[in-house]
């Protein structure tokens, strides 16, 4: 894993923010990932494979999503429902960001979203697993990416 | 009326030549109904004949020429058992004539009447219907005078248009109304489908010889060999002539073309019209009545198929409407002197009409309701299947070969059985198809057999084999494996750029795509072609639907199939070598990791185990730090960049005093970088730790090998030499080699003692702080206290530096004493040096004490090396050491002498009494 893959990643999910709202996403500080690393209430994750194997996912709290959910919904009140199904927006249209900024080489797959606690994730990125905390309007997120 | 031989032998010729009319009407039927029918449609003329007969011997004679009942029916003559010649001649001759009434019926009714509810029928005809009527009509002509009411009234029908055909043609309408038309012959929207024959040259041989026999039909009606009986003759052909060619010019206009019928049906029409009156017409009326007899057959035909009636040959247009235009034209037409009724034209014409309606009247009257009777008992029509089977095969058992070929086609179209072979009758055009259609069905079983073989080949081949057409599209055909492989199915006919979509990424795509374009241009060769094959090994990625991805590895083989010189497709084969791939790699990945375990191994294995397993828990707690400063260090930045590289200088401390160079490399790159980020100033963002966070991940990495190593070689120890536990710190043997490393490093000598130094007296979690600040305050001193050897001897000291820790206990605590015999610290040199990094003013530096300035050296990155390297120059260890002791909730004080000593006393609080698990200092 490379500090310019790290970078771009990174891009590609504050990008995404800023283009939903006038809010910028702040990057928190990386680190690498440990077992006792948060995971909030909702969590969709990509595969990565081709040139480099491994991959994504990126886990949030309910008042993110309602917020991110007001954001381009203009509905703050979201049910579960909703929530499962932003978290999917989300994280397919940081997917499909991914193939356009990753390139030819690299095959994105098709997101998965999950709720609650997920014990196996860390087993689907290949280690080093880097995690960098993601702050918007003072809620946190966390993005977390492991490849080859 | 006196009859000599020569009639008696002229209506017996007549008789043979109406008897002869059977077979005609038998060819006729049959040729203009379809194959599967023809049987029964014969069968049922040849029974009709035997069986009317029978009955006309029986009954009918006698009830029309029997003595007469009020001019009603006959009385006498049953199963008539004639006495002379004449009578017997003139039964014969009326027994044909009722024979040919009964026989119109079978035509009309063809192809949907059951067999044994026509013979029923044929014996109403002919034992009652045509004997009543003929009575009314004929009734006394075997003595010379009409004793018929009608006939006697004048009614003229000479040789039967009403009696013999009308007759035939009422009863077969009665039959029509109930039985009803053929199936499909008239559609749910009123569209009429045409209902062709199966042979119309023996329906055109079935016309000349009833033409033929109508010689004998008309011209024995004179009962005698006489002057008319030529001019009958004559007469009799010139209407059939008329009918013809006026059913022909009316007809081909109006259809478009000269159709079949019109012609057959033409003929028999002015036949059947002019047979009533042929006796007493000219010869150009003849021709006017045998020609509007065709034409009225047209209108009658035409009008039948508007009331949705199906007759099957056109029997009641011919026999029906021409014999009532030819009874009419008797009265319209007839020499009224040679008719010789004493009846006026319109007279004659009424009476004529009045035998039409009765005639009618009768038949219908008696023929429907019986009929619809014989219905309710014995139906009339046969069953939907048994039409469809035709009646040949239904109705008699039997079938003609042109059937049975059409049964093992349509077997064969129903079941998909190639096996089947139809019936090869010699000497039949039916059986020449056969044998042509079973040749062309041999050659295709072989090619169907050949195809079964490739396709069990393509069934159970393990490689995936197809082939690709120029436009890229997979062929119809393809091995079940593809199917796997691909991980999909119904291949055939999609294009395999869309296949590929699936699981190769882009890149590979585009390059596949460019293959391809060479791979079909015949102008470039294969040899060169072939070595372009991007696919010869490529990774497959199939998305797992849950989140990630099934990785395979595929080999592809492209053949190309030319014809004429074009490459018209290539045959691939694809191979999933996966398996293959894996034991190669993971081959390789052993033999690499085992290199590099021995390498790591080599470079460990001076180092005694216990140490190695008390430096790993120490890096390993250092490096952990590291990343937990950065997951959730200060809020500032500058001060985690401090901490972080507090412990990455633990780190290589460690390394260092081990010689595990590789490791220190690590953390000496993390160092550099945190140098960068201390050059950016205040400006830091969390963005800017990135390449911390590499590195950290880099120096963990290393960590984690080499405890595997150890742990796998500890292992290998235990076995070897027994069991060795995880003990304690060694930290006086640890500092010792230290030392002794960094002044060989240096050109120094040093010697280092720790007399009643007990690591036991240190709380075991405090005993690594303790281990790092004596560690940082060795390095400081082989590195700025002790001098080198010369210096030494020049300034009266020993060349060997020394340094001593020992530890006392007194009322303030645990004290640490620690004591070099170095150069000291010089006050000013300290001043200077954190003027020149811009720590201190002038203004400042001028005001300090000699204790301030000393105090400098604590700063964090404050150092006065000349030369920073890896093991000085950064300035953190004494800044390490000062964040330690404050940790450890201790006390710092430092004495020194410029040329003499620098001796730093540590105080720390007593320790609570140590766990009784707690493992003994020094083991090595």
């Amino acid at each position: 894993m490379t500090e310019n893959d790290l970078k771009t990643l990174i891009k590609v999910v504050t990008n995404y923010f800023s283009s939903i709202s006038d809010t910028p996403a702040k990057m928190g500080m990386p680190y690498i990932k440990r077992e006792r690393d948060p995971v909030y209430d909702y969590t969709g994750l990509i595969g990565i494979s081709g040139s480099r194997r491994g991959g994504v996912y990126f886990t949030a709290g309910k008042e993110l999503l309602s917020a991110f959910g007001e954001c381009i919904l203009g509905e703050s009140a979201l049910d579960e429902d909703s929530l499962f199904d932003l978290v999917g927006e989300m994280t397919n249209t940081i997917a499909g960001n991914m193939r356009e900024t990753f390139g030819p080489t690299f095959l994105i797959s098709v997101p998965i979203v999950m709720k609650g606690k997920i014990d196996d994730i860390s087993m689907r990125l290949k280690p080093p697993v880097f995690s960098i905390p993601i702050e918007w309007k003072g809620y946190p997120s966390l993005l977390s990416v492991g490849l080859e | 009326m006196e009859r000599t031989a020569v009639d008696y032998i002229w209506v017996i010729v007549g008789s043979a030549l109406v008897f002869m009319m059977q077979a005609g009407f038998a060819m006729v039927e049959s040729g203009l109904t379809r194959s599967k029918n023809s049987i029964n449609v014969a069968i049922k003329n040849l029974t009709d004949f035997g069986i009317s007969t029978l009955c006309f011997w029986i009954l009918g004679f006698g009830l029309m020429f029997g003595a007469s009942m009020n001019g009603i029916f006959g009385t006498n003559f049953f199963l008539f058992n004639p006495a002379s010649v004449w009578p017997a001649v003139f039964l014969l001759f009326q027994a044909v004539f009722c024979s040919t009434s009964a026989t119109i019926v079978s035509g009309a009714v063809a192809e949907r009447m059951r067999f044994s509810s026509y013979i029923i029928s044929t014996i109403i005809l002919s034992s009652l219907i045509y004997p009543v009527f003929g009575h009314w009509a004929w009734g006394g002509f075997l003595e010379g005078a009409a004793t018929g009411w009608l006939g006697g009234r004048g009614f003229t029908d000479f040789a039967g248009s009403t009696v013999v055909h009308s007759v035939g043609g009422w009863v077969a309408l009665a039959a029509l109304f109930i039985i009803g038309p053929r199936t499909g012959r008239f559609g749910y929207k009123g569209e009429v489908q045409i209902i062709n024959g199966s042979s119309i040259p023996m329906a055109v041989l079935g016309v000349f010889l009833l033409w033929f026999g109508w010689i004998g039909f008309n011209g024995a009606s004179t009962l005698a060999a006489n002057d008319a009986v030529p001019g009958i003759i004559m007469r009799t052909m010139l209407g059939g002539s008329a009918g013809m060619v006026f059913a022909l010019a009316v007809g081909w206009p109006l259809s478009g073309k000269p159709e079949v019928s019109l012609m057959l049906n033409g003929a028999l029409a002015g036949l059947v019209a002019v047979t009533a009156n042929c006796h007493v017409v000219s010869e150009t009326q003849a021709v006017i009545i045998g020609g509007a007899g065709g034409v009225v057959m047209l209108g009658a035909s035409w009008l039948l198929v508007k009331l949705r009636i199906d007759d099957a040959v056109d029997a009641i247009p011919v026999h029906l409407a021409a014999g009532i235009w030819g009874t009419l034209a008797v009265g319209i037409f007839g020499d009224l002197e040679l008719l010789g009724t004493g009846l006026s034209r319109w007279e004659q014409i009424g009476v004529q009409l009045l035998g039409v309606a009765s005639c009618g009247a009768l038949c219908l009257g008696l023929s429907f309701p019986l009929l619809w009777l014989l219905n309710r008992f014995i139906p009339l029509r046969i069953g939907l299947h048994q039409e469809a089977e035709g009646l040949n095969k239904s109705e008699h058992g039997v079938t003609t070969e042109i059937n049975d070929l059409f049964t093992v086609l349509d077997n064969q179209a129903k079941t998909g059985d190639i096996g089947l072979r139809a019936p090869v009758e010699p000497f039949t055009e039916a059986g020449q198809i056969a044998r042509m259609y079973n040749s062309v069905l041999d050659k295709l079983q072989d090619s169907t057999v050949e195809k079964g073989e490739y396709l069990n080949i393509l069934e159970n081949v393990s490689d995936g084999l197809f082939l690709l057409d120029s436009s890229g599209k997979i062929g119809p055909y393809y091995s079940a494996s593809l199917e796997k492989i691909f991980r999909r199915s119904d291949l055939a006919g999609r294009e395999i750029m869309e296949v590929f979509r699936g699981f190769l990424n882009e890149k590979t795509r585009t390059t596949v795509q460019e293959f391809f374009d060479v791979a079909f241009d015949s102008k470039i060769a294969w040899r060169h072609v072939e070595k372009l094959n991007p696919l010869a090994e490529v990774d497959a990625y199939f998305d797992d639907h849950a989140g990630g991805f099934i990785t395979r590895c595929f080999e592809f083989v492209f053949t190309r199939v030319a014809r004429d010189g074009n490459v018209e497709r290539l045959f691939v084969v694809v191979r999933d070598v996966t398996e293959r791939k894996e034991l190669a790699e993971e081959i390789k990945k052993t033999r690499n990791e085992n290199r590099q375990e021995m390498e790591m191994l080599q470079r460990v294995l001076h180092v005694d185990p216990e140490t190695l397993v008390a430096f790993l828990e120490s890096v390993k707690e250092d490096s952990e730090a590291i990343n937990e400063e950065l997951r959730s260090g200060s809020e500032n930045y500058s001060r985690r960049l401090d901490t972080i590289f507090r412990h990455s200088h633990a780190v290589k401390g460690d390394a260092e005093l081990l010689m595990l160079d590789f490791l220190a490399d690590k953390a000496e790159a993390l160092e550099q970088k945190i140098l960068v980020l201390r050059r950016a100033g205040e400006n830091l963002t969390a963005e800017d730790f990135l390449p911390l966070t590499i590195s950290c991940s880099e120096l963990m990495g290393s960590i984690e090998k080499l405890d595997a190593i150890i742990t796998k070689w500890l292992k290998l120890s235990d076995t070897v030499r027994g069991s060795i536990t995880r003990k304690g710190y060694g930290i006086t043997e640890t500092l010792r080699k230290m030392a002794q490393r960094l002044a060989e490093r240096y050109g120094k000598e040093v010697e280092l003692e720790m007399p009643g130094f007990d690591a036991q007296d240190f709380n075991p979690d405090k005993r690594k702080a303790i281990k790092d600040i004596l560690l940082q305050l060795v390095r400081n001193s082989v590195y700025h206290g002790i001098e080198a050897p010369a210096k030494r001897r020049g300034a009266g000291k020993p060349e060997k530096g020394f340094i001593s820790i020992r530890t006392e206990t007194g009322g303030s605590g645990l004290r640490i004493i620690y004591r070099d015999d170095g150069a000291g610290i010089n006050a000013e040199k300290v001043k200077k040096r954190a003027l020149a990094a811009g720590i201190i003013s002038e203004e400042k530096a001028a005001s300090l004490s000699e204790r301030e300035k000393i105090l400098f050296i604590f700063h964090p990155g404050f150092s006065t090396a000349e030369k920073p390297d890896s093991v000085a120059g950064k300035g953190v260890g004494l800044s390490l050491v000062k964040e330690k002791v404050k940790e450890l909730g201790g006390k710092l004080s430092l004495k020194s002498r410029v040329g003499s000593y620098c001796e730093f006393s540590l105080v720390f609080p007593l320790p609570e009494p140590a766990d009784e698990g707690l493992v003994p200092e020094e083991s090595a």
